[in-house]
């Protein structure tokens, strides 16, 4: 029973690395520019989408595919911030909402109108698994759940060691404040948007490694980046890596104490306390 | 200004045609598309109260819809209830899931806000999925037919389905224009405008918006029973799919705030859509809904007024 605990928490922390990868870009977007980008599941999902066509047509490894993707996935969240959020941005709260409700239309069925709603899928990396201290480990997860941890502590350095990351967190602070001492924040915006659907396409090159693939994938992603980064507190970055380990150890109990199919249930109940009880988050800040 | 006079007659005349026109319409395909312009405008309406005049981008209106669907088929099916009474029972449900959802969901802002019921209507669908037992699961639930059966909501042929929506819409008009001219209605407006503002000239913004968010869910559900009884059928995918969800929002923003945006939205979009889904079948049906996505960025980034903005301004242009 102990080892069947333990071996249940471990599987609970590997998939929760998945979720906390998923939610890093979403909560570093959320706290620099307290907007939630609500089309980060569709972003994923279209680097799913690349990088199982990099590996089918060019015979690319969806590891390594992250050299495509990531710079890739930065320079569409440039553009995207730059020339559409940028412009909405001034408007009412709605706007920004409501096009990227859009983006997420246009995105699945753009997905399904090139790639059919067929369900697509990588073999290879997930039958390789070893055995440590008597639990079973996939190695593909056991990487995802390591790369969750380094993009966190790379973007914590980013943000706390650098005159860019610097710049972000007084932007988050205080627009004017940051702007009076001399921050072009137009540019940080670019720069962390960007940034944040760069984590995206990480995420996606990933997850392509252990996921079935299709149209509205993404929406499931989002929505649980979305749980996490409330969990965490919006902006927090190690929040975003605690509240997605939660939530995969949370799932992994329901699956296994209650019933399989109620699994992704206790996310949401978690959620729903969450916001009841402490609405900005576990680590994030009362406003 | 238009006078009053003039648009009275205006709207007589409006409704005239509409009650008259179909009549002598003998193609199937065209009526239905015309139940469906008054269809997707009464959603888009209903959404209204709370996406538009209380600034609350809700995605979460697609569970009400399905409550009401939902409802009315599964007292049919198990107790024999017309769907004409079960509708009533599906809105008053569905006025009550908007409070309870309402309750966390309205303590969060803008995106947060909108994502948060985007969440609820996937809960909502795997909930569904899940009680297959008394759901039918992903399966779904057809109407069991009693032929042309007008107290059961069942008619053999779509005009009186045409009639029903146009009363239907009619119904939510009224309501939205009594809305536009109560003080609840600018309570909405203001928690709209600035909620803080709002709440410190003593507006009870978090009891407004819960009322707005009863009021919209209980007008929804009524589209559920339609839609379910129109095509005999409901399932997750109808009740709570992405197109569902999106469905009201996309339609209000294309059409533009107000009174009439709904109707304008939805009589653009509705024949465009239901066209490439009844002359290219299924497989191009993507296609509409891509460009959908797309025209609705390009409507957010330039011209966010909606076509009745879009309007407004010609007719200023040519009125000066």
């Amino acid at each position: 029973m102990q080892e069947l605990l333990g071996q249940i928490v471990v599987q609970g922390l590997l998939v929760g690395g998945i979720y906390a990868l998923a939610a890093a870009g979403l909560t570093l977007i959320a706290g620099v520019m307290k907007i939630i980008n609500i089309a980060h599941g569709e972003l994923i999902m279209l680097a799913m989408y690349i990088t199982y066509f990099l590996y089918t047509l060019f015979g690319l490894d969806p590891l390594l595919s992250v050299v495509v993707t990531l710079p890739l996935f930065f320079a569409l969240g440039c553009f995207l911030q730059r020339f559409c959020i940028e412009r909405l941005i001034t408007g009412p709260p709605m706007s920004i909402i409501i096009f990227a409700s859009g983006l997420i239309f246009f995105a699945q069925n753009l997905a399904a109108t090139l790639w059919t709603q067929d369900f697509r899928v990588l073999r290879g990396y997930t039958a390789i698994t070893f055995e440590l201290f008597g639990l079973r480990l996939t190695s593909i997860r056991l990487t995802i759940l390591v790369s969750a941890v380094v993009v966190t502590v790379l973007l914590y350095l980013l943000l706390s060691k650098t005159k860019v990351g610097r710049a972000i967190r007084a932007t988050s602070q205080n627009v004017e404040a940051a702007q009076l001492m001399g921050v072009n924040v137009k540019f940080i915006r670019v720069i962390s948007f960007g940034l944040g659907v760069a984590l995206a396409g990480l995420a996606g090159s990933l997850l392509m490694t252990i996921y079935y693939l299709y149209p509205a994938v993404g929406t499931p992603f989002g929505v649980i980046a979305l749980i996490v980064v409330f969990l965490g507190g919006a902006g927090s970055i190690f929040g975003a890596l605690i509240g997605g380990l939660t939530i995969g150890i949370v799932e992994a109990l329901t699956g296994f104490y209650l019933a399989l199919e109620l699994k992704d249930i206790a996310a949401y109940i978690a959620f729903i306390i969450i916001l009841l009880v402490r609405p900005w988050g576990l680590f994030g800040v009362k406003e | 200004m238009v006078k009053r006079s003039a648009k009275i007659s205006l709207l007589v005349a409006g409704l005239a045609a509409a009650y008259i026109v179909p009549l002598f319409i003998n193609d199937p395909t065209i009526l239905h598309i015309l139940i469906y312009i008054f269809f997707y405008a009464y959603f888009a309406a209903a959404w209204n109260i709370v996406g538009s005049y209380a600034g609350q981008p809700s995605l979460g209106h697609a569970i009400f819809f399905g409550i009401g669907g939902y409802t009315s088929t599964l007292l049919f099916i198990n107790y024999g209830i017309s769907p004409w009474i079960g509708m009533f029972v599906g809105a008053i449900l569905a006025a009550l899931a908007a409070l309870a959802l309402g309750f966390p969901t309205f303590r969060v802002r803008g995106p947060f806000f909108a994502f948060i019921t985007l969440a609820f209507t996937l809960l909502i669908s795997q909930l569904f999925v899940y009680f297959h037992a008394y759901t039918g699961g992903a399966s779904g639930l057809p109407v069991p037919l009693k032929g042309d059966a007008p107290h059961l909501f069942q008619f053999n042929s779509k005009l009186p389905y045409y009639y029903t929506i146009l009363a239907f819409f009619c119904v939510i008009m009224y309501v939205i224009y009594r809305l536009e001219k109560s003080k609840f209605g600018y309570y909405l407006l203001a928690i709209r405008e600035d909620e803080d503002a709002a709440a410190s000239v003593g507006v009870y913004v978090f009891k407004y918006k819960l009322m707005a968010a009863a009021l919209s869910g209980f007008f929804t559900a009524f589209l559920g029973t339609f839609y379910t009884q129109y095509t005999r059928f409901i399932d997750p995918h109808e009740a709570f799919g992405l197109w569902r969800t999106f469905q009201p929002m996309l339609i209000s923003v294309l059409g533009g705030p107000g009174l009439w945006g709904p109707l304008v939205g939805a009589a653009i979009l509705t024949p465009i859509n239901e066209s490439i889904i009844i002359y290219f079948g299924g497989k191009y049906a993507t296609v509409g809904m891509m460009l959908y996505g797309l025209a609705v960025m390009l409507i957010m980034l330039f011209m966010p007024s909606g076509i009745v903005g879009v309007l407004k301004r010609i007719t200023k242009y040519f009125s000066s």
